[in-house]
């Protein structure tokens, strides 16, 4: 037995030595990694040429090999995930010549993973035709959590109009990093802002989508829909999610219905939000509605503490 | 003769595979990791409204500061905690470089056994994430204490003079923490790191502060642990040159016991053994291409065996 295992041994350590051996090579060949930096520094300028040309005269830009069109659809990603409200059409006519989609889908569909959920990313950025839109929504179901959300993204940034649609048809939750995904879509102006609807709906991931939307655009005029959801939602993670969407645009805070809310939390709940309050700049007054007279003592600890008062010596 | 051979190949089997698997397990993190650093980027801003207190005890070095002041994640802050009797210099020159100017000190009295002299903070913005506390130092745990007590937010995570964040830690730790808000989970244990943690504020106070028994009552289940590195060590020589001292000298008992008591075949395997786990790292060490992450950290899971007779304790 014991020579048996000797055996397995030395072939082990061979075979680790030659994959070092080989992958130190490759490392020290990594000028490539370089030249593929350069090569997307160079189409980044083209696509960036290319969207601020008013003139309209047809520019192509053109990838030659394989990795020059990887580079083209990564220099894609990176313009229009950094750009806003961009009209994206230029691009088309550069994403049909050089067979960018259909690079894009014999990767995603040869790949696995992380990889894989690396390439739906990048489609995100190119427009995309139906039978790809079918292949996505295969994908959508995947049981890899980053597969899974690459997709939906995916999809949703090729059809704005079902947006709502598709998120709703979710059968899972959607976690706040997927969420924050979404509302980078947003930002770039691939989907509308229409909160309202999000918010009356009864979806889970749209009234969470809703609620997010408030706070990274500060629509401070949603109050009423906030104060709807805290009083009639049964989700304790939505309702949290209201209470602190309403007290990071700096609402009153001292209706009953909150206040019978945050007499349904728990102690550390309570504290972690009274914590929560004054790094938000509440003052001690406001305070006074939504805690108990224990819990002002540690409440005005806390607002008259570091955060709120200096003393005027200075040791420099 | 035969029960010793099985027992000792069976040992040297069961540590080359948990090394292939720790190696595959750490791999796959980083690629995570750097997925979503790549892909998220801007995405992850206040995600879940998840809040990271970082506390840096037995500050030495101001550069320690400025690594820290890079992350850019909204709710985050960094709580240095220095006595300034003890160490008047490396204190005074903080206070002079970030411009900070005391302010008033109102400590809740939740936790017991804490000397806080005085809180400073910075008049400029950028760095307002920064807070300096004067403590009069009596242990590394009550250093940890009195930063819990002005920690702003939910999760703390420890640091000593030696350890640095890695480049968007903070960021992925929020993922982590808002992905899995609804477990009662206590603490997030980077096990590539063996002791990086990051802690539920409110488990600190209810175990009445830092100790070496933090999480001696704590079920494996409440603590999440992941093989992605959050942070790196820096002036680490004499830590490395003990753990590879200690390697060789373990392997050499193994050896000299072998050619005793066994014979030399066994002891040939075991020396294959070793240097297939030596090979195993560094084969990690060239793929992943981590240049925070040197073998002796991959190693680090020796040190857990002591869990299995002493169960899991927090030291500093």
């Amino acid at each position: 037995m014991i020579i048996l295992y000797t055996y397995i041994f030395i072939i082990l350590v061979a075979i680790l030595v030659t994959v070092i051996m080989t992958q130190r090579t490759q490392n020290s060949r990594r000028i490539t990694t370089d030249k593929a930096t350069r090569r997307r520094v160079f189409y980044i300028r083209q696509v960036v040429n290319l969207l601020q040309d008013e003139s309209r005269i047809p520019m192509n830009i053109i990838a030659r090999t394989r990795s020059e069109r990887i580079a083209l659809c990564e220099a894609i990603h990176i313009v229009r995930s950094h750009t806003y409200g961009t009209d994206s059409s230029p691009l088309n006519q550069t994403i049909r010549d050089n067979g960018l989609e259909r690079l894009l889908f014999q990767r995603i569909r040869y790949s696995t993973g992380l990889r894989r959920a690396h390439w739906l990313t990048l489609s995100s950025c190119i427009t995309l035709g139906e039978k790809s839109i079918h292949k996505l929504e295969r994908l959508s179901n995947s049981r890899n959590h980053a597969i899974r959300i690459a997709s939906v993204i995916s999809l949703i940034a090729s059809d704005p109009q079902m947006a709502i649609q598709r998120i709703s048809a979710l059968r899972y939750r959607l976690s706040p990093l997927d969420i924050s995904r979404i509302i980078s879509l947003l930002r770039r102006g691939i989907i509308p802002i229409a909160y309202e609807p999000l918010l009356q709906s009864n979806n889970y991931n749209l009234q969470m989508l809703g609620i997010a939307i408030v706070r990274n655009f500060g629509i401070d005029i949603a109050d009423k829909r906030l104060h709807d959801i805290i009083s009639s939602c049964n989700d304790k993670a939505i309702v949290r999610e209201a209470i602190l969407t309403l007290s990071s645009l700096g609402r009153p805070l001292g209706r009953a219905k909150i206040r019978y809310r945050m007499s349904n939390m728990s102690i550390s709940e309570r504290k972690s939000f009274c914590r929560y309050l004054a790094t938000e700049g509440y003052s001690v007054q406001a305070l006074r509605t939504l805690f108990s007279e224990k819990e002002m003592h540690y409440a005005e600890a806390l607002i008259k503490s570091y955060k709120r008062d200096l003393v005027c010596r200075q040791y420099t | 003769m035969q029960t010793i051979h099985i027992i000792i190949l069976s040992l040297l089997l069961l540590a080359v595979g948990y090394t292939i698997i720790r190696a595959i397990k750490t791999t796959k993190a980083l690629s995570m990791y750097n997925f979503f650093v790549d892909n998220t980027a801007g995405c992850c801003e206040s995600l879940g409204f998840t809040g990271c207190s970082v506390i840096c005890y037995a500050v030495n070095d101001i550069e320690q500061i400025e690594n820290l002041l890079h992350t850019e994640y909204d709710r985050y802050e960094i709580l240095a905690v220095i006595d300034s009797r003890l160490y008047p210099d490396i204190f005074y020159s903080i206070v002079k470089q970030y411009g900070l100017i005391r302010v008033n000190t109102i400590v809740s009295d939740e936790l017991s056994n804490t000397h806080i002299r005085a809180l400073y903070r910075s008049r400029q913005r950028r760095f307002r994430r920064l807070v300096l506390l004067d403590e009069a130092y009596t242990s590394p745990y009550n250093s940890l204490d009195c930063a819990t007590l002005v920690a702003s937010y939910e999760y703390i995570i420890p640091l000593n003079a030696s350890m640095r964040l890695r480049e968007h830690a903070i960021e992925y730790a929020s993922i982590l923490i808002s992905e899995n808000r609804e477990r009662a989970l206590v603490a997030i244990h980077s096990s590539a790191d063996d002791e990086c943690y990051i802690i539920k504020r409110e488990y600190i106070i209810s175990h009445d502060g830092f100790s070496a028994t933090l999480f001696h009552d704590v079920p494996s289940t409440q603590i999440l642990s992941t093989p992605t590195p959050l942070i790196y060590t820096i002036n680490n020589e004499e830590l490395r040159r003990r753990f590879r001292n200690n390697m060789c000298a373990v392997t050499f008992l193994i050896l000299l016991f072998e050619m005793i008591w066994a014979d030399g075949l066994t002891a040939v395997a075991t020396l294959l053994s070793a240097l297939l786990i030596y090979l195993i790292v560094k084969y990690y060490n060239v793929v992943a291409n981590d240049r925070f992450c040197p073998e002796w950290a991959m190693l680090c899971y020796f040190r857990h065996i002591r869990r299995i007779f002493y169960g899991r304790k927090f030291l500093v």
